[in-house]
């Protein structure tokens, strides 16, 4: 802050008060005509007067020099000309005259704008960092790799930089406001000739907590489950995700359930994101660009998903040149094209994977699928085409199929589609808008035989969405983001036919609206605040029933008192919330911070599974009358310490997540195909807490990460009656409650061609149920458990281990070949995957646990990988 | 329905077997009482027993000289008397329930504990229409893929539960447990496969197909899918099975079993 100081100069001569009025700049003075620098001007009027002037003497321009043509005027009149080639006002209180910079856009302050891209392939690049030479000025890029900055006109050094890549540096003399593309070469294949900068200091910098940013080479770096690059397998292995075992979809963030995760692929929400049961996962790795985890800090623009936000984005495409780029491997082949179309103002890309070998024949060998047939395919497909500089549309897709079929004629199909249209706009230099239209949908479909006939069941849950996001770039102290969005949630929750006959349960439908606004302000030079707010609103819409209970007896179909009919979009029940969002970030010196964030975030739509894990039948269900939203609320503490000037990149993180109406389900419910889904729901509350140590060696031959997590997740249901209470109303611990997860990523670039991976993950083991009693039904002993989880399965560790071999890289060559070999669980640890508990046969009252493992040996496999 | 075809072929994967059991918990001993009245002639059966530790690998211990009595919704009432078993409790053989009538059991434990179940209705019953043993070879073992054919009453739910006997012989596995719904296949002519069974030729197959109301066919289907395979992270959350039996002095004592009503129609074959 800026000491104001106040000059009072009582004697001088030359200058006579004519005329005494009330206000200090009515009064009339006398000069000499002549030229004076302001100081003397002021010290004259103040002189001949009994009043004084208030300034601070650097936002002054004291020594200008100023002409005074006009013998007697009004104090007002002198000022006003004396300062009309400055930005300085000038105001009265009382005896003194307050002399200050206009507020409001400032005269001298420009824009310098533009797009970050990849110099191979024109693809843009998302959080890459701009930054001032000696001076506090920033910013980084947004998704669609724009960035904004409004500085003083000035002379600078400008530092362009993003991970992985050469930084660029570039001496302006910024005069007006500028546009700046700047392109940035990818430093992977040169890693011997160049030193990788990483980024400097974003980490420390921004004020987000509990976000892992991973680039698409980060993936290819570590060793996979039949060598096959997996997104969710590699997000999998950060600190703070994590899975209930192999073969279980999706993944668990802070101790949430996988259904509190909101994944998006190019916008679009993906409602299931596994193939055959999530030993592997939707994105294909050789379309994706960026990932991007949230775990803590919640940007406003999202909503929807109480414990994360997993954000994934699809290359645009190369516009510069055409590439090739695909792979076999044992699971799947590969291929990826993409080029330009018109060029620099359009390009595509299309992607195809698909199994060519029955996946069931090497996966679950022990005759269960002996005949029957497994496969997924995956098509990716996005164009972009710029209208003008100002203007570009893109449209990306996604479709994906998984089958299978059993020699009885049982046929199982699932998958995703989707469809994102975008329109970028540039409003000017520093508003930037997006426009978004999204469609996803699942579905799948099950055929069997029921009473001698095919009977086929099927279900689809459709999205349709609406998106318009600002991003503001109003001075280099305030990023303004805002916008708004509205969903149409059409879910059909089972429809099965046989003999030609159909019968469908009730569609639901939902509209989701929200607004948003968020400000990233930079307080001082070392505290940075992003304040956001979101509103919420859900509306529950018929056609349909909704049944009555009784209000004093446990809600089951034995207590329904009537029914409502709603008509076609007729309310039937509505939700509104207020989500804050706000992130703080202290920079403690040059490498290190501390972070603190506070989020709320409300969930209308639930996973309707009791299972450990989900099943591709399990089906998403929207809020309504009895359903009520899960909120999230969740506070965070962080401390950011990098090391080797920025090459290591260290954190701890303390979380505590409270969720209100977390969704469990009632002993012995039956989910599928249940038009009164209420009967069997039990809403609690859900906890987390727990500390997250991570550490990142970004550069250098060796990098990769450790990670370990302390956390406890536990849920607490307690309901008006015993048979609506879990475990007597106290809490216990969730499906996914690891107590220890540790994890040890790393590679390392031996040569030009060979590069070798290790991967170490430790984590206790699951909660599991085991029975305390039986007794007998008939013949049948029956398993009896008192509470659930209260026992664990005993603690999971792998290593796997993967080496990379490279082409011969030759200058003209363009084809670039490269074999990976993978272990998978190399010293043949046999992870505990389930415990049946059954009769022994031959008699009657012998019972047995058997534990079982999927995978009880090391799995090797090879991929071959290219480009061209 | 969906859900018990997936992880039939999830179930079992590469299995290396261990046995956890020294770490098995042992929990509260739980009353339990299972029984059933039908329309067939009697002694209808009852038996009251406890819970044991699950490694426990001995009978379940049994609960002797309890009163029990059977009444239904017009006011009779057909008393039990302790079978040479103890804990097992029978009606006379004249007792025979009646289509349509409710059915409510009550215990009365020597140290004065009153148990009852939940009113039960006995429902009809369609005829089999034919029962089939196609002769089969599976895994070099002879046996007959048993189905029965039924005309399913056309809007109204019904569930079944088809028992098996081999000359004479009960079938009562948990695997043994076949149940089914009309879900589906309302008011339809349908062919149920009760599945693979070992026989030799001139075996003699009977098979009873029996009513069941919504919450004893849920009851049972919690049973079997309690005592097949459970644990997998495919699986539901392992729970206690919730039946229709209270402690009328003391409603929150957990109790455990099922006291139910069926009609009965019977089919034989010869292989």
């Amino acid at each position: 802050m800026q000491k104001l100081l106040t000059l009072t100069l009582l004697c001088f001569t030359g200058m006579h008060i004519l005329t005494a009025q009330s206000s200090p700049l009515d009064k009339s003075i006398t000069m000499e005509p002549g030229t004076y620098t302001i100081e003397q001007v002021l010290k004259d009027i103040s002189a001949a007067s009994d009043f004084s002037f208030s300034y601070s003497p650097d936002q002054v321009p004291l020594d200008q020099r100023v002409r005074i043509a006009d013998t007697e005027q009004t104090v007002a009149q002198v000022l006003t000309s004396i300062f009309k080639d400055t930005n300085i006002d000038y105001r009265a209180r009382g005896n003194v005259v307050i002399l200050k910079k206009k507020p409001g856009p400032k005269a001298n302050r420009i824009t310098l704008s533009g797009k970050v891209t990849d110099q191979n392939s024109g693809e843009p690049l998302i959080g890459a960092y701009v930054k001032v030479a000696d001076r506090p000025y920033g910013a980084v890029t947004n998704p669609y790799g724009f960035y904004s900055l409004t500085i003083p006109a000035g002379d600078y050094g400008l530092w362009y930089s993003y991970l992985g890549y050469q930084s660029a540096t570039y001496r302006l003399s910024l005069k007006k406001d500028t546009r700046l593309n700047v392109e940035l070469a990818d430093s992977l294949m040169t890693l011997e000739d160049v030193t990788v900068t990483s980024d400097p200091q974003k980490n420390i910098l921004n004020p987000q907590l509990g976000v892992n940013n991973l680039e698409s080479q980060t993936f290819s770096n570590i060793a996979y489950l039949f060598g096959e690059v997996d997104i969710i397998s590699g997000i999998r292995l950060l600190p703070g995700v994590s899975t209930v075992g192999e073969g279980a979809s999706g993944f668990n963030v802070r101790g949430g359930g996988i259904d509190q995760n909101l994944i998006l692929l190019d916008e679009a929400p993906v409602y299931n994101s596994a193939h055959y049961f999530g030993l592997f996962s939707i994105f294909n790795p050789d379309v994706v660009k960026d990932v991007k985890l949230y775990k803590s800090s919640l940007p406003a623009n999202y909503g929807g998903a109480v414990a994360s936000v997993f954000d994934v984005r699809q290359k645009e495409g190369n516009n510069k040149k055409f590439r090739l780029k695909g792979g076999v491997g044992i699971p799947a082949v590969r291929l990826t094209a993409e080029g330009p179309l018109i060029k620099d103002r359009s390009s595509f890309l299309v992607g195809f994977r698909s199994t060519f070998v029955d996946l069931s024949s090497f996966t679950f060998n022990d005759g269960t699928l002996e005949n029957s047939e497994a496969g997924f395919e995956d098509f990716n497909a996005k164009v972009n085409y710029s209208l003008n500089e100002k203007n570009t549309l893109y449209l990306s897709a996604y479709l994906g199929r998984d089958e299978i079929a059993m020699d009885d004629g049982e046929n199982l199909q699932w998958g995703n589609s989707s469809a994102t249209l975008r329109w970028n706009r540039i409003l000017n230099q520093r508003l930037f808008a997006n426009f978004t239209g999204v469609f996803s949908r699942y579905d799948f479909r099950v055929k069997q035989l029921a009473g001698g006939s095919p009977l086929e069941i099927a279900a689809k849950i459709s999205d349709y969405h609406l998106k318009a996001d600002y991003y503001y770039y109003l001075s280099p102290r305030h990023q303004l983001d805002f916008g708004g969005s509205i969903v149409w949630h059409d879910f059909e929750p089972g429809r099965y036919t046989w003999n030609n006959r159909t019968t469908e349960l009730d569609q639901e439908q939902a509209l989701e609206a929200s607004l948003y606004v968020s400000d990233e302000f930079t307080l001082n030079p070392k505290t940075t605040l992003q304040l956001g707010l979101r509103y919420s609103a859900f509306f529950n819409v018929g056609p349909g029933e909704v049944f009555l209970y009784q209000s004093q007896l446990p809600i089951t179909t034995n207590t329904i008192i009537d029914t409502v009919q709603y008509h076609n979009l007729e309310l039937i029940k509505q939700y509104h919330n207020l989500e804050p969002r706000i992130s703080l970030v202290h920079t403690l010196n040059a490498t290190s911070s501390l972070k603190f964030t506070y989020n709320r975030s409300a969930q209308y739509t639930h996973l309707m599974s009791n299972t450990t894990t989900s099943m591709l039948t399990d089906l998403w269900k929207l809020s309504d009358s009895y359903l009520k939203p899960q909120i999230g609320n969740q506070i965070a503490l962080g401390y950011f310490r990098n090391f080797d000037q920025n090459k290591i990149e260290s954190s701890v993180e303390l979380f505590y997540r409270r969720v209100n109406n977390v969704v469990d389900f009632k002993d012995g419910a039956d989910l599928a195909l249940n038009p009164a889904i209420e009967t069997e729901l039990l809403q609690g509350e859900g906890r987390a807490y727990g500390m997250e140590l991570f550490v990142r060696k970004k550069a250098g031959r060796l990098t990769g990460w450790v990670g370990y997590t302390l956390s406890r997740s536990e849920r607490r249901i307690k309901g008006r009656f015993p048979q609506e209470t879990i475990n007597s109303g106290s809490y216990y611990p969730s499906n996914y409650d690891r107590t220890h997860d540790f994890k040890w990523i790393n590679s390392y670039q031996i040569s030009k061609r060979w590069n070798l991976s290790a991967n170490f993950v430790f984590s206790t083991g699951r909660p599991v149920t085991l029975p305390d009693g039986r007794y007998e039904f008939e013949g049948t002993i029956v398993p009896d458990f008192s509470s659930r989880n209260q026992q664990r399965v005993s603690n999971y560790h792998r290593l796997d281990l993967s080496a990379q071999l490279l082409g011969k890289n030759k200058k003209k060559k363009r084809w670039q070949g490269s074999l990976t070999f993978a272990i998978y669980n190399v010293y043949f640890h046999k992870n505990v995957f389930d415990y049946k508990f059954e009769q022994v046969p031959g008699d009657p009252y012998e019972t047995r646990i058997v534990e079982s493992s999927l995978i009880g040996n090391a799995i090797p496999s090879i991929t071959y990988n290219f480009e061209f | 329905m969906v859900r018990r075809i997936v992880y039939l072929f999830l179930l079992i994967t590469i299995a290396c077997e261990h046995s956890p059991e020294d770490e098995l918990p042992i929990g509260a001993t739980k009353t339990v009482i299972q029984g059933w009245i039908t329309d067939q002639p009697g002694p209808h059966a009852v038996t009251v027993s406890t819970t044991a530790p699950y490694n426990s690998n001995q009978p379940a211990p049994k609960i002797s000289g309890a009163q029990l009595s059977i009444w239904d919704d017009e006011g009779n009432v057909f008393s039990l008397t302790e079978s040479t078993e103890p804990g097992t409790y029978q009606t006379h053989d004249t007792v025979r329930g009646v289509i349509g009538r409710y059915y409510t059991l009550q215990v009365i434990t020597q140290e004065g504990q009153r148990y009852q179940s939940l009113p039960e209705l006995l429902g009809p019953v369609p005829d089999i229409e034919s029962l089939t043993c196609q002769p089969e070879t599976q895994d070099d073992i002879e046996g007959c893929m048993l189905s029965v054919q039924l005309i399913d009453p056309l809007n109204q739910s019904n569930q079944y539960r088809w028992k098996v006997s081999i000359n004479n012989q009960p079938q009562d596995l948990p695997a043994d447990i076949r149940l089914g719904t009309d879900e589906f296949v309302d008011g339809s002519q349908v062919t149920v496969s009760l599945g693979f069974y070992q026989s030799q030729p001139m075996d003699v197959f009977e098979v009873e197909q029996l009513s069941l109301t919504t919450p004893a066919y849920d009851y049972l289907l919690n049973i079997t899918s309690q005592s097949l395979g459970l644990g997998t992270i495919f699986s539901p959350a392992a729970t206690s099975v919730p039946g229709n039996i209270f402690n009328a002095g003391d409603p929150q004592e957990e109790v455990l079993g099922y006291f139910g009503a069926s009609s009965v129609a019977v089919a034989t074959v010869i292989k």
